[in-house]
């Protein structure tokens, strides 16, 4: 598989905390890479590393096969687009202004750009308002327009939902997606919400405490879910006996509630309880969400 | 690095700043050709007046440089620059000529106005070879003021604080040239006995290259049009650049960019 951003132990130190601990990730091209972490885990200092606003305190990393010491790295970030915890813009111009400030700092010779990539991220009626006059989903907008600009093959954005309305969440989601379907784009998203991320990303990496806990593709996370069965009955410990017969996985939650976490026959299930006179009051197959399947990765604890 | 100063030339001349502050230049260099016309019973000449404006230049300058770059910080805009592959030379060598130009041009707009009054209102004892000398100075002393105040904004890297320790040291220069000027002003000879507090040898020499290095030293002398060593006032101005630029540059590559 082709990497666009790989680390290799990673770790930056600031005066007494360890913000990355020799962390190590790998990004597929084309990939929608779903960057999970709670507040504070780390995601924004990777994020600041692989942009050149800060230098690592060990080990390494490669931007298109580019190592993080060479000089051309640089050169390689022009790939690359990013927003790092807020939008950057010239608050004073206009969202085109902005863009053409952009084009003339890439060197490039035309502005035939601004509004092909102004209409594309749904701000081609935005006139000659002020970007400081813009709301949060507009400046967020822009932000990822201003990213654009110099047809990047890898866009990093920084919690791009924070703070949006529904609408505009629904709508920053739709661009992602266009960006990486129809422009080969590859997207690094860090985010906390993780239904919204769960939406987009083909691959995720999830950070705890400045470690790399786990890569793993959609599908994989998808299969790692643990769909469970939440089953009332009238005696437990009746259910107990006839799911051990079975070789059932299980948790007892109370006297009457229960949980199982393998495939049942429902049928064969409620005919062995009926011989134990055990009754089945109510049963709901529930599936984990991301957010669920994350905790159990990091433990739950001190998370959310 | 062309690209990059290209941008921050377009954008000190599109924020408000530059002219605000230019404003303020012009109308003390126009406040003061009135004051010394209406105030003074006598003919003044024209060399008491050109430069006058240059006492404030410093409080202008460290405003513009603070407000300019300083934004540049708080909106991300240096941030971006990174991400779009600029190298941090280049980042901070663009931010520090694009300053210097700015205050180059807020100085001349204040020097062709306060000449262009002056020559109709007083009388002219300055020789063109003169006028020419001093302007060339004014410009050293402008590149002066942009690398000490690029330096304070590139470190500091935030717009409120950039601010802060720009004034603030705009007025420590500003103190300090008032005190060594005051040392440097004291005669040798007082009521015809050796004065004991007259500052000589080394320590004048000392006092002197102070006086020559601080960009607002050399705004007192330029203010008064007087330069006893003008080629010492060029070694000490180029002094005080490379160093802030050595120390500027150097601190923020190892900066943290928020």
């Amino acid at each position: 598989m082709e990497y666009v951003l790989e680390t290799n132990n990673l770790s930056k130190k600031y005066k007494d905390s360890l913000a990355l601990d020799r962390f190590t990730m790998h990004v597929p091209k084309g990939s929608v890479y779903g960057f999970v972490g709670q507040n504070g885990a780390g995601k924004t200092t990777l994020i600041r590393l692989v942009c050149g606003l800060i230098k690592p305190t060990g080990g390494e990393y490669t931007l298109y096969g580019v190592h993080s010491d060479s000089k051309d790295i640089a050169k390689v970030r022009r790939r690359m687009g990013a927003i790092v915890e807020t939008p950057s813009f010239y608050a004073e111009m206009t969202a085109k202004e902005n863009l053409r400030q952009q084009g003339l700092l890439l060197g490039l010779p035309s502005f035939d750009y601004v509004d092909e990539i102004l209409k594309l991220v749904g701000l081609g009626n935005a006139g000659k308002k002020k970007a400081k006059n813009f709301s949060l989903g507009m400046k967020q907008r822009l932000g990822i327009a201003i990213a654009l600009v110099g047809d990047p093959d890898l866009l990093i954005l920084d919690e791009p939902m924070n703070g949006l309305d529904p609408q505009g969440i629904v709508e920053i989601r739709e661009l992602i997606l266009s960006l990486n379907r129809e422009r080969q784009i590859t997207v690094i998203i860090s985010s906390h919400i993780l239904d919204e991320l769960a939406r987009v990303a083909t691959h995720y990496g999830f950070i705890d405490k400045g470690r790399m806990v786990k890569e793993m593709s959609a599908r994989e996370v998808e299969a790692a879910y643990r769909k469970r069965t939440y089953i009332k009955v009238t005696d437990t410990k009746a259910l107990a006996r006839v799911l051990d017969d079975m070789n059932i996985t299980y948790e007892i939650s109370s006297d009457k509630e229960a949980y199982v976490f393998d495939k049942i026959g429902v049928s064969q299930l409620a005919i062995l309880l009926e011989k134990e006179k055990c009754e089945i009051l109510s049963m709901q197959e529930k599936e984990e969400s991301l957010e669920s399947f994350y905790i159990s990765l990091v433990g739950g604890g001190d998370h959310v | 690095m062309f690209k990059l100063f290209r941008v921050d030339f377009y954008h000190m001349f599109y924020k408000k700043w530059f002219w605000i502050f230019t404003a303020f230049m012009v109308a003390s260099a126009v406040g003061f050709c009135a004051m010394q016309y209406t105030a003074m019973d006598y003919v003044v000449a024209l060399d008491r007046v050109i430069f006058l404006p240059m006492a404030f230049f410093g409080i202008a300058a460290a405003a513009l440089v603070g407000m300019v770059i300083g934004e540049d910080f708080s909106d991300g805009i240096v941030k971006n620059k990174m991400i779009s592959g600029k190298s941090r030379a280049s980042v901070y060598f663009a931010n520090l000529v694009a300053s210097t130009l700015g205050c180059i041009l807020m100085y001349l707009f204040t020097i062709m106005i306060s000449y262009g009054m002056g020559i109709h209102l007083f009388e002219n004892n300055v020789p063109f070879e003169k006028l020419l000398l001093f302007i060339c100075l004014g410009f050293v002393t402008i590149c002066n003021y942009a690398a000490v105040y690029c330096m304070v904004t590139m470190i500091v890297g935030n717009k409120s604080l950039a601010l802060m320790f720009c004034m603030g040291i705009a007025f420590v220069l500003l103190f300090l040239s008032i005190h060594v000027d005051g040392m440097l002003a004291r005669p040798e000879m007082k009521d015809g006995q050796i004065n004991p507090f007259y500052v000589s040898g080394l320590k004048r020499t000392i006092y002197e290259w102070i006086h020559d290095i601080n960009p607002t030293g050399q705004a007192a002398q330029l203010s008064q049009m007087e330069c006893l060593f003008p080629v010492r006032y060029v070694i000490a101005a180029l002094l005080s650049i490379l160093l802030c630029s050595l120390v500027g540059y150097g601190v923020f590559c190892r900066k943290d960019i928020k």
